[in-house]
């Protein structure tokens, strides 16, 4: 395992940057319409000009500062559903995990059903009744994706609460919280956060398909599913529209896939005993 | 052996009682029918007169048990935008779905296993580092993105393929590929470490040993075994290639389910939306029984307590 996730985490860079300073990375308002100027190709194309970097769509806006506004909220959905669904099944499988008979039965039954429905369906069915929204988005999300969580954090705090160290800390009479947090929770931290960072990709990949079918973030504000959708209508005429847009969210799960996979080796315990010149 | 069956099916019924208990309270908590029906200028009086029709104004449990008892007959109300009941509307657009989604399997598992099994034989060779970064650019892109570059290359620029709706083969092609793409890269990634793993073990050197010529011994006894965790995963993915669907659906316009419930949300059109969720989701829970089952049968080490 390389020592420096260049690949990956270079990706992950470039791309929050551009969220954080797209208001100052932009050329052009990302909303802002220029009628005279629609459907005009990339730079280095024919009909291009170096003002509209890679072109606009069909109401003449920018794509480059649709495409920099988009990664701002494409990676905010994708952070907020990620960090919601952590909390909510984190928290669900530590109780599960730990205190056992009625209150596991019911947690993990809760899972099962919402393991039960693919995800899309789920997603359909509440923003079906909700309303479209980009609020709406990570609440869906959140909501479809906790139960993953849940159950991998039961498993690990069932494993750990074998250990030795958990019965010494209960015969010394530490209360049950302050077990919880201290020596169970460290313990789960790494295949969180690992699964976390791989999570992300997927969160952004389902809310640029939420978005592209109209159920998540509301044009006019520029998200990359939406920007695909406007962009489908015009394949004949105007390739860029849907190009940019999902080269964009490839290379950011790529970036996280890469960044996931090479965490995971980083913070895989065996790997601290290896280097050190012992076995593994 | 029975008693696993029955409590599997047991639990699947619960499942899908569970489900639709789900599918009642977002629509009909959560969500607002009457809100979203009406205008939101008409006055309180009419209002209160739909509210009265479609039975809201009863207490929730008794909503519960109506909604229950119209599914027992087989019946999710009428479709607001056809006026056909939602059930029949599923009815028929559920064969498109099975079609599409048989399809990208086939497409997923022929493309899959064989690249995987000679990735695995002749590792770091070409053929295994293009398979490796097809894969894992396949597993990051979106697939809705794909289907869509795959319409502005097939479709627009070199005009080869049809791009929407049913028909024959030709147009089966395009979908099927997208949807199935990211479930073949999936399953050629795991397909080839399970076949390197596999490979490595003593029971192969045995086989070579033996004298059994290099084929023999990759087909009948490395790809057998190396066999159970891809069956695992290639039953996985049917249950998401469903939910896959929709989009996909939605992007060459294929006449299926998935087309169906965008298109309801899209009018508010709520019969059709709850129809439609819970049919595919009893197909989703219906395939993971039968995976279950298949694979306690196929793998006899596998006890379940």
């Amino acid at each position: 395992m390389r020592r420096f996730p260049v690949a990956g985490g270079g990706i992950l860079v470039i791309f929050i940057l551009a969220a954080l300073f797209s208001p100052w990375l932009a050329t052009h308002d990302p909303v802002k319409q220029d009628l005279a100027n629609t459907l005009m190709p990339p730079a280095w194309q024919q009909g291009g000009d170096a003002s509209h970097l890679l072109g606009t769509d069909n109401l003449g806006r920018d794509i480059f500062s649709r495409l920099v506004h988009g990664a701002r909220v494409s990676l905010l959905v994708g952070i907020l559903a990620v960090s919601l669904s952590l909390v909510v099944g984190t928290w669900l499988g530590l109780l599960a995990g730990f205190f056992g008979g009625r209150i596991e039965s019911i947690i993990m039954r809760l899972t099962d059903m919402q393991l039960a429905m693919p995800f899309i369906l789920m997603a359909i069915a509440i923003v079906g009744a909700l309303g479209p929204s980009t609020r709406n988005i990570v609440i869906v999300l959140a909501v479809c994706n906790w139960a993953t969580y849940a159950r991998l954090i039961r498993g690990e705090v069932l494993s750990v609460r074998q250990n030795e160290f958990v019965e010494l800390a209960v015969v010394n009479g530490a209360g049950t919280g302050r077990i919880l947090f201290l020596h169970i929770l460290p313990n789960v931290v790494n295949t969180l956060i690992v699964m976390a960072t791989l999570d992300m990709g997927r969160m952004i990949i389902f809310e640029g398909a939420m978005s592209f079918l109209g159920l998540g973030v509301q044009p006019p504000q520029p998200s990359w599913g939406n920007m695909l959708a406007d962009g489908r209508a015009y394949l004949s005429v105007a390739w860029h529209l849907a190009t940019f847009p999902g080269l964009a969210i490839m290379l950011v799960v790529l970036g996280s896939n890469l960044f996931g996979d090479w965490l995971r080796g980083f913070l895989d315990p065996q790997r601290k005993k290896f280097l050190a010149g012992g076995r593994a | 052996m029975i008693k696993y069956i029955l409590r599997r099916l047991v639990h699947s019924i619960f499942m899908i009682l569970g489900i639709t208990l789900i599918i009642f309270i977002i629509t009909n908590v959560v969500g607002d029918p009457v809100a979203l029906l009406m205008d939101p200028e008409a006055p309180r009086q009419q209002y209160e007169m739909l509210h009265h029709q479609l039975g809201l104004d009863r207490p929730l449990y008794v909503q519960y048990l109506m909604f229950l008892k119209n599914l027992a007959g087989g019946s999710f109300g009428e479709s607001f935008q056809f006026e056909e009941p939602a059930m029949d509307l599923v009815w028929q657009h559920l064969p498109a779905t099975i079609e599409l989604t048989l399809a990208a399997m086939i497409f997923a598992v022929s493309v899959a296993i064989p690249v995987g099994i000679i990735s695995a034989v002749k590792p770091y060779s070409l053929l295994d580092r293009v398979g490796r970064l097809f894969a894992l650019a396949g597993q990051a892109a979106p697939g809705f993105w794909l289907g869509i570059m795959a319409i502005l290359l097939f479709g627009v620029e070199w005009g080869w393929l049809p791009v929407s709706g049913r028909g024959g083969l030709s147009h089966l092609i395009l979908p099927a590929v997208t949807l199935g793409f990211y479930a073949m890269a999936a399953i050629l990634r795991l397909t080839r470490s399970a076949m390197l793993d596999v490979m490595d073990r003593d029971y192969i050197r045995t086989a070579r040993i033996k004298g059994l010529g290099e084929g023999k011994v990759i087909l009948k006894h490395g790809l057998k075994n190396a066999l159970i965790p891809v069956i695992t995963i290639v039953s996985l993915f049917m249950g998401r290639l469903l939910g896959g669907a929709v989009v996909t659906e939605t992007i060459f316009a294929w006449p299926g389910l998935g087309r169906l419930a965008v298109q309801a949300i899209g009018s508010s059109d709520f019969p059709v939306v709850q129809a439609v969720v819970f049919v595919m989701s009893v197909m989703f829970i219906a395939i993971n029984l039968i995976v279950d089952l298949l694979y306690s049968w196929i793998d006899p080490r596998i006890t379940y307590s």
